[in-house]
């Protein structure tokens, strides 16, 4: 499990994180929502170690995210961070073949084959050869979660070890069509033993992908647990502002929301 | 995309060497032919072939040695940096390590005690340009950081403002030292290997093979620190280390080189562009064959310079410059604009 617990964050004397706590489990599939600011992606960087907490701690299988190396966290979790700073020509095959750095390594034949699954996962298996340079925003996207799909896989005589996919809105420079494939993917991925968080601003995909969901408001856990108790109109009005009405359609057990905006007047 | 075929390119270039090498040997003032070079380099040569035997052992040996030598270290460098940076246009001597190694060894050049003897300034020329060097790239560091990390951004300028205050000292010390020394100074800031005897490259060649034998290493760390710092500490790559390994190595190889042959530019960005353009950016490959390129072209630029217009030698960084430059506008006009492309 990666546990964190009463996290609290300060930086230039201003409380970005006040006393969050999380549990991710393999086989859950966790949504983290909240407005611009709320805490979301400070909450991935502490729980990924890219963060020291001013208090509380994170604990990756039971142990102290410190006390684990910089190596064996690699090949515990992955994370894909927002935006990307590769300015060289690398192939998408090589971008993702960097993703298993710090595996445990199987044949050469294995980890090709690896990766071509993990470029097959995320849809760019056409791409392969294409510079990632020439890629357009979706397709980097894509090239990137297949790199951390590759981090944490396995070849397939080994034991499988569960590890955890940190992930800041991965769907934010995606089409609608490859927004659900990739819900779908971290989905399938659960059973391999995989924990997925996501950090995500559509809380329809959240309703409709996720096992567990928290809600963050200024810092503060507003509300956890599964989405038909967090994704409830009270709680999404006040973490979103009173500018939206929420309007559930559907399935009560699978949250959905028409949303509707509040006349300015 | 279409490379050159990986495993084709280091014997490539190490065949390419080796035939440029024996041709620097060859050519010159007074032209050798192939069939002499057994009879040359035996123990006691005849007395009609003593004087060609000292031209080729006492001037052109420890010159393509140290054209070989510094090459390979300034280019493997620059691609470590370039990697370091994240930016194909990062050089050593963009964050002022250049300038500062230029600054010191001017310092010892127009202040140095003249009790010292000429071996002892041999050793003394390359220590105080490695120490430049170092205080120039611990101030970009400095300048560079905030909260812990390594912002690129100000480092960069950091060492666009070192470069300038240490070019104006070395102008003011210009004035100040007398005509020899002047002479002195100014060939070697154009660069130039007309000084490189034995006692030069070995003060120096610690200090150059190091770096080109140990960057090679970090192949993998710097391929991971392309995708960004933060992600290659997710791929378990402990990121400030590397940083102050690489920064390390590469003062080691600009502060020698700059004592050795002062400044020589453009083998640093020249040698791992033309590598990437073969065969991609990936390092594992892209350290060890700029290195072998970096060495070819400086033995290329430093024959040329010497043979060209003989009697008269030319500054090779004066001509390093003079090829790179319109290569490297080339290069930029080719793509378009889109530097990250290289």
């Amino acid at each position: 499990m990666l546990i964190g617990r009463d996290l609290h964050w300060r930086f230039g004397g201003r409380r970005l994180l006040d006393g969050v706590s999380l549990t991710l489990r393999p086989g859950e599939l966790h949504a983290v929502l909240g407005v611009n600011g709320a805490g979301k992606s400070t909450l991935l960087k502490l729980l990924a170690g890219d963060l020291h907490p001013s208090e509380g701690e994170v604990l990756l299988n039971q142990r102290p995210m410190r006390a684990w190396s910089l190596r064996q966290r690699a090949r515990l979790r992955a994370v894909l961070p927002q935006g990307d700073n590769l300015r060289f020509a690398f192939s998408a095959r090589e971008v993702v073949a960097l993703g298993r750095q710090a595996a445990v390594s199987g044949s050469p034949a294995e980890e090709a084959a690896l990766i071509d699954a993990a470029l097959a996962d995320a849809d760019v298996l056409p791409l392969a050869e294409r510079s990632y340079l020439q890629l357009s925003g979706g397709e980097r996207q894509r090239v990137q979660l297949a790199r951390v799909l590759a981090q944490l896989s396995q070849p397939p005589a080994r034991e499988p070890v569960p590890g955890y996919l940190l992930l800041d809105e991965p769907t934010a420079a995606l089409d609608l069509a490859h927004q659900h494939a990739c819900m779908a993917l971290l989905r399938r991925k659960l059973a391999d033993g995989l924990g997925v968080l996501a950090v995500l601003h559509d809380i329809n995909l959240a309703g409709r992908y996720a096992d567990t969901v928290s809600l963050l408001h200024q810092g503060r856990m507003l509300a956890q647990g599964t989405p038909s108790e967090v994704l409830r109109p009270e709680l999404l009005g006040r973490a979103y502002g009173s500018n939206l009405r929420f309007l559930p359609v559907g399935d009560p057990q699978r949250p959905h929301f028409d949303i509707a905006v509040a006349d300015p007047d | 995309m279409h490379r050159f075929p990986r495993h084709l390119l280091l014997p490539l270039l190490a065949a390419l060497l080796c035939l440029t090498s024996v041709g620097a040997l060859l050519v010159g003032p007074l032209a050798l032919h192939l069939s002499d070079l057994r009879s040359l380099l035996s123990p006691g040569p005849s007395p009609e072939t003593a004087y060609a035997s000292a031209v080729l052992l006492e001037i052109r040996l420890p010159r393509v040695f140290s054209a070989l030598l510094i090459g390979a270290a300034l280019a493997v460098s620059g691609a470590a940096m370039q990697g370091l940076f994240r930016n194909p246009l990062a050089d050593p001597g963009l964050i002022g390590v250049s300038a500062g190694a230029a600054l010191a060894a001017t310092l010892w050049l127009a202040l140095k005690p003249a009790l010292l003897t000429a071996l002892a300034a041999a050793w003394v020329l390359p220590l105080a340009a490695f120490v430049g060097g170092a205080l120039a790239a611990l101030l970009a560091l400095r300048l560079g950081q905030r909260e812990g990390q390594t912002s690129v951004a100000s480092l960069l300028l950091a060492g666009l403002s070192i470069n300038a205050i240490a070019l104006a000292g070395i102008g003011l010390l210009q004035q100040l030292t007398d005509d020899a020394t002047l002479r002195d100074i100014t060939r070697w800031m154009l660069g130039s290997l007309g000084k490189a005897g034995w006692t030069e490259i070995a003060a120096a060649a610690p200090l150059l093979l190091l770096p080109a034998l140990l960057l090679p290493r970090e192949g993998r760390g710097l391929d991971a620190l392309l995708l960004g710092e933060a992600e290659a500490g997710h791929l378990g790559v402990d990121v400030e280390a590397l940083k102050r390994r690489i920064l390390l190595l590469a003062v080691l190889a600009v502060g020698a080189s700059v004592a050795v042959a002062g400044m020589i530019g453009f083998v640093g960005l020249l040698a791992p562009h033309l590598v990437r353009l073969l065969i991609g950016p990936g390092h594992r490959l892209l350290l060890p064959a700029s290195a072998l390129l970096g060495a070819l072209l400086l033995l290329l630029a430093d024959t040329l310079a010497r043979t060209v217009a003989t009697p008269i030698e030319l500054p090779v960084g004066a001509l390093t410059a003079l090829l790179g430059g319109p290569f490297f506008l080339w290069l930029l006009a080719r793509m378009g604009g889109r530097v990250g492309a290289l």
